[in-house]
């Protein structure tokens, strides 16, 4: 199997749009690794373009941005790329990340049948951020949606170093309590609610299926 | 629990809720997924009309504090 990562980033909201942002920041320190990067751009995410392509290329890494439900994972404006029992098996021998929503309560638990070699992670409750809303026609210089959307790129930068799938999902839940430790220190108003919502991320994030596995 | 008492602690649920969300600076919005992203205004009407994005920001609530009085959010901090 080819060492692929692919990434899906609509962009049809805020939120797509910060997830997107960010992702790009994922897919340089990729090619820097020299790493085959495919990366389904805003406008290109639909069911039957990843489908064909994932069927084809099998790659071996899978790093989904966009909203999400229990039972799946979305691209463009609500279209549904992977769905529970339907096209699943696509992600059989895959290592999936999903900065989804819900995504792990079902989905992602289908995938721990998948086999060594299959691993899944993602959220059981809202992936959740707070940000600036000054800074939205440039996320990256968001300094408050960074302390959650970084920790999250870093599990992906983990993978693509090597390491174990429990190892990156490790990592990247000390760095979101790190973050935490470090909204605590600050006198700012609303610390407490920005503490909250990576609280839940961080508790709400699963894996399931083989934890050592790696990219 | 009766009704009452249920009614009652949902009541004071919303009040933390709108006091914690008050502080928030204006130009912050919290991106709840698909739900979409709200700012302290929004969030306060959400809450205040108990409709499914109102309800969904109370038990995110409810989990916190049950988390905290359990103890679990310290036991996370500590263990970095």
């Amino acid at each position: 199997m080819s060492q692929r990562l692919l990434i899906t980033r609509p962009e049809h909201d805020d939120t797509t749009t910060y997830l997107s942002y960010y992702a790009k920041l994922v897919i340089k320190y990729a090619k820097e690794k020299g790493v085959l990067v495919t990366d389904f751009k805003p406008g290109t995410v639909k069911k039957e373009n990843i489908n064909k392509f994932m069927k084809k290329q099998k790659p071996r890494l899978i790093f989904f941005n966009g909203h999400g439900g229990e039972d799946c994972i979305e691209g463009e404006k609500g279209e549904i790329i992977i769905k529970e029992n339907e096209n699943d098996e696509l992600l059989k021998d895959k290592i999936t990340y999903a900065r989804s929503c819900f995504v792990a309560v079902s989905l992602g638990k289908k995938c721990s049948t998948f086999g060594k070699g299959t691993c899944f992670i993602g959220y059981e409750f809202p992936f959740q951020f707070w940000f600036d809303e000054t800074r939205t026609t440039n996320p990256i210089k968001d300094k408050i949606a960074a302390l959650y959307l970084k920790p999250s790129n870093e599990l992906v930068k983990y993978l693509i170093k090597g390491n174990l799938t429990k190892t990156a999902f490790d990592k990247s839940k000390e760095l979101m309590i790190k973050n935490m430790n470090e909204i605590l220190k600050e006198n700012e108003p609303g610390a407490l609610e920005r503490f909250k919502a990576l609280w839940m991320n961080c508790e709400g994030q699963r894996i399931y299926g083989d934890k050592k596995t790696s990219f | 629990m009766n009704e009452k008492e249920k009614k009652k602690q949902l009541e004071r649920l919303k009040q933390i809720v709108l006091m914690k969300i008050a502080t928030m600076p204006k130009n912050y919005k919290l991106s709840i997924g698909g739900e979409g992203s709200f700012n302290k205004v929004q969030i306060a009407e959400h809450v205040n009309k108990m409709d499914n994005i109102g309800i969904n920001i109370l038990d995110m609530e409810l989990k916190f504090i049950k988390a905290l009085s359990r103890g679990e959010v310290t036991k996370t901090l500590a263990s970095v």
